[in-house]
């Protein structure tokens, strides 16, 4: 449970990062950009630019210096100075506090081309404090540049032209007004002043009275503004229609109007009006979004979760269950005279090790190769196997879900002394190949100790880790690499490999073709190259193949161990048990049952066997 | 008794080679591993890796016919601009979803590695730098193409790799244990991916959104990656330091994290296996 826990916290450290990564911007940078990302005007039209300072605290004294194309365009106002040679224009003034500070200036467009408008510089300061000091300034993080296309009327562009670049200018279209400020450029413009005063006081209560209405509301200035083109002498009525559908156009009319200009330069009214237009529905999404994510991260926490409680409440009632004709409760540990009973032996096997020990140690052996000590591994398995969520849901709503405890082993402690071999014989199912992969360091047990130097053991097993896909002689390096042979071991050994497996004319052939006896041959041969480790552990290699090859298996086996190999060996055949072995171990349903010499150990085995079936 | 010397010899020659070489088996495991992955991969496929080459360039083409005159305005050479962060988001989630798996698919393997089980993992995120590097040969060839003049700040792009490896990795090794335990972090996986790759502007200009967007973007560790590759190879300069900062921190609590992970679970893992 505590593990889980910490998995859990590890998994959503990130998540935390993620959601304060946010929170993580400095305070003070600023951004400087043009009030549009995409300016097209007629000819002889005089249009505005507005230049909007983005700062997080609001604009004391700024100096914004920009470029413009004198081809293209002529000042007309508005600027504090200017360039008309270079084409520069420069604002400066003080803000009023404003988050998003707008300034604008008057340009008049005299030739068609394409051209840029484009911020130079920048330097924003932080509002003066209360005694009018200076507060520093922010840090220009970035300066926008937009295209500029002057059109001429009485050529005008493929009216499919117009449409495509609008989408862009969209996102971000709702702050900005220059592009609804088109129709008004027309000097017949005049008529709106009349409506200056009545934009502000309309647009404001918009945006609150209808915050959803924000992301519908954006695309709407757009048909009027592509309707300019061909309308071109009739751009009042356009202009004037716009104030009643959309906020954004109502400000527009009233920036645009010449009489209002001045006035707008420290412009509150626009900041005002758009700010709010813009914030709920941004809020909106990153709501919709963050909450998207979290939910889908809970629910597959929280199922990962209830499952592993489910485990835990189950098994802690539960009394373990073991593969076999569930004689459950005989196997726990307290119940030693039940093995006196079932077995004639002369030992119990905590009294076998002990006299091991003495013997060994009176040939000078002291330390066992192999010490395996106290060694319990349990596994949970779930009675059902859902396949996908919606499976676990629908078990879990039933309480299908049941987990079991399940011993593969229990308390087994017994040594190996070098140069034994060792044979560990048991029914299906009984914790052999287990204890193994314990051995061989593949799995960890829940409680005991292993003690065998993991840098000596090499374990063989058949069949398994072949890809089918590759051909026989890929995966022989495949094989040989992931089992610990280099390179040049492999390079070298490559032919003997071949040889023994007798597979010379099919190394380049796909194993997908082979028979399951050339695979396990295959096997073999890669497993048993050159020579052996100093513990060699063989899980079932030697029931392998035509009886030929068997043999000669049989045989290599046998040099590897005379090779002075200490072997674990599991196996069912009873003889090569009785033939090699010069101890054997007998575990049933995960518990050490028996140890001693090979030819009283399988004969309880065969007694037991013959019992069971009856 | 020759056959016993040689034996003698043999072993000798073994212990040898695995006394002085265990770093080098672990990238000769890696490497045998990789191999496997890239010729399953393409095994009936008649052009074979060659896919690594041409798949990113005819999306590129793609994209281009589709957005390019969209983005024309606000994107000066939209191939290059999505190619760039197309391949970089490529070597992303091939990485993070093959290695997601490299613990189930190699559970026979699992039993036999004497090497850290991370091994899987890594092989995985070597096939899809292998599959990345393939891509990069199309990328060159796109750079030619379209006159990005070369600059010294292209050296930068490896780093760039260097460390999109080491965030992956991290990630990958927490997907491939998460994966052992709960296998539908595969289509949860899947669904974030969705999301972070249209957080990553792949292919559409950053300045088009809306500010708060732009700056959760900009902590997207993929887009900070992109974004500084965009830097050092189409604009020649030096990625400035809030991409440096983004990309580093990502990068490490990943790779720690991840390794925490599987460290804690690795014997789990056997088990469950």
């Amino acid at each position: 449970m505590k593990s889980v826990k910490r998995k859990i916290n590890v998994l959503i450290l990130p998540l935390i990062i993620v959601l304060l990564l946010p929170m993580w911007v400095r305070a003070d940078d600023a951004s400087v950009v043009l009030g549009s990302n995409w300016y097209e005007r007629k000819i002889g039209s005089s249009f505005l630019v507005g230049v909007y300072l983005k700062t997080p605290k609001g604009a004391g004294k700024y100096t914004v210096t920009f470029s413009y194309d004198t081809d293209l365009l002529e000042y007309d106002s508005g600027a504090s100075s200017v360039d008309k040679k270079r084409g520069r224009v420069t604002l400066s003034g003080y803000g009023n506090g404003s988050k998003k500070e707008g300034i604008y200036v008057r340009f008049k467009a005299i030739k068609a081309g394409e051209g840029t408008i484009a911020i130079e510089s920048a330097e924003v300061h932080l509002p003066a404090g209360a005694n009018g000091e200076d507060a520093g300034t922010y840090n220009i993080v970035s300066l926008s540049s937009s295209p500029l296309v002057i059109i001429d009327p009485d050529n005008p562009p493929t009216p499919t032209a117009t449409p495509t670049p609008k989408p862009t200018a969209t996102p971000t279209a709702t702050p900005t007004p220059t592009p609804t400020a088109t129709p008004t450029a027309t000097p017949t413009a005049t008529p709106t002043p009349t409506a200056t005063p009545t934009p502000t006081a309309t647009s404001t209560p918009t945006p609150t009275a209808t915050p959803t209405a924000a992301p519908t509301a954006t695309p709407t200035p757009t048909p009027a503004v592509t309707a300019t083109p061909t309308a071109t002498p009739t751009a009042t009525p356009t202009a004037t229609s716009t104030p009643t559908p959309t906020s954004a156009a109502a400000i527009d009319t009233n920036i645009a109007s010449p009489t209002a200009e001045p006035s707008v330069t420290p412009s509150p009214t626009p900041t005002a009006a758009t700010e709010p237009t813009e914030k709920p529905f941004v809020y909106n999404i990153y709501f919709v979004g963050i909450v998207g994510i979290i939910l889908l991260i809970i629910i597959g926490e929280l199922i990962h979760l209830a499952a592993k409680k489910i485990i835990e409440h189950s098994t802690n009632g539960d009394i373990r269950k073991l593969f076999g004709n569930g004689k459950t409760d005989s196997q726990l540990p307290a119940d030693v005279n039940i093995l006196d009973l079932d077995v004639n032996s002369e030992t119990s096997p905590e009294l076998h090790r002990m006299i091991e020990q003495v013997h060994w140690e009176k040939k000078g052996v002291t330390e066992p190769v192999i010490s395996v000590n106290d060694v319990t591994m349990e596994f949970h398995l779930s009675s059902s196997n859902p396949s996908g969520i919606k499976d676990y849901l629908i078990q879990f709503l039933k309480r299908k879900i049941k987990y079991r405890r399940l011993y593969a082993l229990y308390h087994v402690s017994f040594d190996v002394y070098p140069g034994e071999v060792v044979g560990i014989i048991g029914t299906n199912g009984s914790g052999k190949s287990t204890l193994l992969k314990i051995v061989s360091g593949a799995l960890k047990p829940t409680k005991g100790t292993v003690k065998v130097d993991r840098k000596k053991v090499q374990l063989l097993t058949l069949g398994t880790g072949f890809d089918m896909e590759l051909t026989a002689r890929e995966n022989v390096y495949l094989n040989g690499a992931i089992i610990g042979y280099s390179k040049s071991f492999l390079d070298q050994h490559y032919q003997d490999i071949v040889e023994f497996a007798e597979l010379q004319d099919f190394m380049e052939e796909k194993v997908k073709n082979f028979s399951s006896g050339m695979v396990s041959r295959l096997g073999f041969a890669i497993a048993t190259a050159g020579s052996a480790a100093e513990i060699l552990i063989l899980d079932e290699v030697l029931s392998v193949g035509d009886e030929f090859f068997r043999k000669k298996s049989l045989q290599r086996i046998k040099e590897l161990i005379h090779g002075g190999s200490t072997v674990l060996m599991v196996s069912h055949g009873m003889g090569t048990i009785l033939d090699n072995c010069s101890k054997c171990v007998w575990i049933e349903k995960g518990e050490l049952k028996m140890i001693g010499d090979p030819k009283n150990v399988c004969e309880a085995y065969r007694k037991y066997g013959g019992e069971g079936n009856n | 008794m020759d056959e016993k010397k040689e034996g003698q010899e043999n072993e000798k020659l073994k212990t040898e080679k695995n006394g002085r070489g265990g770093l080098w088996q672990y990238f000769f495991v890696i490497h045998e591993l990789t191999l496997r992955e890239i010729k399953r991969k393409y095994a009936r496929s008649a052009l074979g890796i060659l896919w690594s080459v041409l798949n990113p360039l005819m999306t590129m083409v793609v994209m281009s016919l589709i957005f390019s005159t969209m983005f024309s305005r606000s994107i000066e050479n939209f191939p290059i601009y999505y190619l760039t962060g197309q391949i970089f988001w490529t070597l992303f989630s091939t990485a993070t979803n093959q290695s997601m798996t490299a613990l189930v698919d190699n559970k026979n393997l699992l039993i036999k590695v004497k090497l850290p089980k991370q091994t899987f993992v890594l092989s995985r995120i070597y096939t899809a730098l292998v599959n990345f590097t393939y891509t990069s040969i199309a990328y060159l060839f796109m750079l030619a193409v379209f006159k990005v003049t070369p600059n010294v700040t292209m050296l930068l792009f490896f780093v760039d790799v260097i460390f999109m490896l080491i965030f992956s990795t991290g990630i990958g090794y927490i997907l491939s244990i998460e994966f052992v335990f709960f296998a539908d972090i595969k289509y949860l996986y899947g669904v974030f991916l969705t999301l972070l790759m249209y957080m990553s502007a792949i292919f559409y200009p950053v300045d088009g959104l809306s500010e708060w967007m732009q700056k959760v973007i900009s902590f997207n560790p993929i887009y900070s990656m992109i974004a500084f590759a965009r830097e050092c190879v189409m604009y020649g300069r030096i990625p400035d330091e809030s991409i440096w900062i983004n990309i580093v921190a990502w990068s490490t609590v990943s790779i720690v994290s991840g390794m925490v992970v599987f460290r804690l679970n690795e014997n789990k893992v056997m088990q469950k296996i």
